[in-house]
């Protein structure tokens, strides 16, 4: 079955035949989290980097922030039998767009947050597709952690 | 490709955490690591004990790391001994150097997991 | 020596410490919109002599200082030891340092650098104005990098 996300939400799922999709990323960052021995994939859409910025918005919607959506992640994949020092993440968006003042770059503070989270919590990032002026889609299969990533004119592998 | 023991050589204990955290999530968690701070103390370390992969660092005191990776060329048992150099002076004139040394590839600092999953696979 | 300029110097510097601090204390860096006032928690320096000689300077308030420290070790500063705080600055200017040559040349360069030191005070550079100074901002905390470029020898 796909399982489709939107911003601010994230899946999880054990099913082999399961693929969860997310779309048109831009600044946004999919961070696709596996467990290739149990088979447990994790996909979250995340929009902004601290949830600081609006705590009332973090309580309806965590997936949002990447401080507060990938604790989320992480503890639903464990519930669904992941190993914490099994999984491995690929990151996927992050487009170069500047904030409305036109000060920094959304998209890389998005990215950097993540990897800062990841990596104090013992994850890493094993591939990624950032930057860039793309709006990206990612497809995820829980089979075997492929991931598709495609453009408007283009599709290749994660 | 499967490594039981990965020999680490940088003379700052920071670097190496750093090099040990990436490979530790890239895959390698259940690997035993060895560390030595300098060329001279991983050849005594690799005289009694026997690893799967060296990862060295360039710039270090007492023994830099090519002279090191020549050494190990001399002696039988480390001959064919894989080595990974991670460096912040990574560059291509240094490949040719290094080249017919088998040396596994050169990465840049700051060392990233990607940067063992590009070499190693995933 | 081709000349730098300090347009050029200035965007070499701000590419490598993005980079640096991005992928390895993952604090994300741009150029100030103003120059702040800030207290100096800690000077780190380096020489180096390839492919140009010269010398860098990082003074960074103790704010920053805490969080690359923290960030890099995945562990709070309580937990450290001055030995692993000032290493792992030292690192963080070592890779800097090498970076910075590489970004400055636009390409692979063989760099020979100094090992990285700790400076107690800015005193121990007599030549301080003979540097170009930029100031960067840090998710919101303001640092600088200083930057002096020498004459090849004959």
């Amino acid at each position: 079955m796909r399982l489709d996300i939107g911003i601010g939400e994230w899946k999880v799922s054990s099913k082999a035949d399961d693929e969860l999709k997310t779309y048109a990323l831009g600044s946004c960052v999919a961070v696709c989290a596996y467990d290739p021995n149990q088979q447990v994939a994790g996909l979250i859409h995340i929009a902004l980097p601290d949830s600081k910025v609006n705590s009332e918005k973090a309580k309806k919607l965590p997936g949002y922030f990447a401080d507060t959506g990938l604790p989320k992640l992480f503890e639903d994949m464990v519930k669904k039998g992941a190993e914490k020092k099994n999984i491995k993440v690929k990151l996927a968006g992050g487009s170069s767009i500047m904030d409305q003042n036109r000060h920094f770059d959304i998209g890389r503070r998005n990215t950097i947050a993540i990897k800062r989270y990841l990596w104090k919590n013992g994850f890493g990032v094993i591939k990624e597709d950032t930057g860039g002026n793309s709006s990206r889609t990612v497809e995820f299969k829980v089979a075997d952690g492929a991931i598709v990533v495609s453009n408007a004119g283009s599709k290749w592998q994660l | 490709m499967k490594l039981d023991k990965i020999m680490i050589v940088d003379d700052s204990a920071t670097s190496r955490m750093i090099i040990k955290r990436c490979f530790q999530m890239a895959g390698y968690q259940d690997s035993t690591f060895i560390e030595a701070e300098d060329g001279l103390k991983a050849l005594s370390n690799l005289n009694r004990n026997a690893v799967d992969l060296v990862v060295t660092d360039l710039n270090m005191p007492k023994m830099d790391g090519a002279t090191f990776i020549k050494k190990l060329r001399l002696i039988d048992k480390t001959k064919q001994l894989p080595v990974l150099i991670v460096s912040s002076m990574g560059n291509e004139r240094l490949e040719l150097e290094l080249e017919g040394k088998d040396v596994m590839g050169i990465l840049r600092k700051p060392m990233t997991p990607e940067k063992v999953t590009n070499v190693l696979g995933e | 020596m081709r000349e730098v300029t300090k347009e050029q110097a200035k965007t070499a510097l701000l590419r490598a410490t993005q980079h640096t601090l991005g992928e390895m204390a993952f604090i994300d860096v741009i150029e100030a919109e103003e120059q702040r006032d800030f207290e100096t928690g800690q000077l780190l320096f380096i020489e180096f002599y390839k492919p140009v000689r010269g010398r860098l300077l990082l003074a960074l308030p103790i704010e920053i200082k805490r969080e690359i420290v923290e960030n890099i070790h995945a562990t709070d500063w309580d937990e450290l030891s001055v030995n692993e705080i000032d290493d792992c600055l030292l690192e963080l200017l070592n890779v800097l340092g090498g970076n910075f040559l590489r970004e400055l040349e636009q390409k692979d360069v063989k760099v020979h650098l100094s090992f990285p030191t700790v400076l107690f005070s800015l005193e121990e550079i007599p030549d301080l104005d003979s540097f170009w100074k930029f100031s960067f901002d840090a998710e919101g905390n303001p640092f600088t990098t200083s930057l002096a470029l020498h004459e090849e020898e004959e």
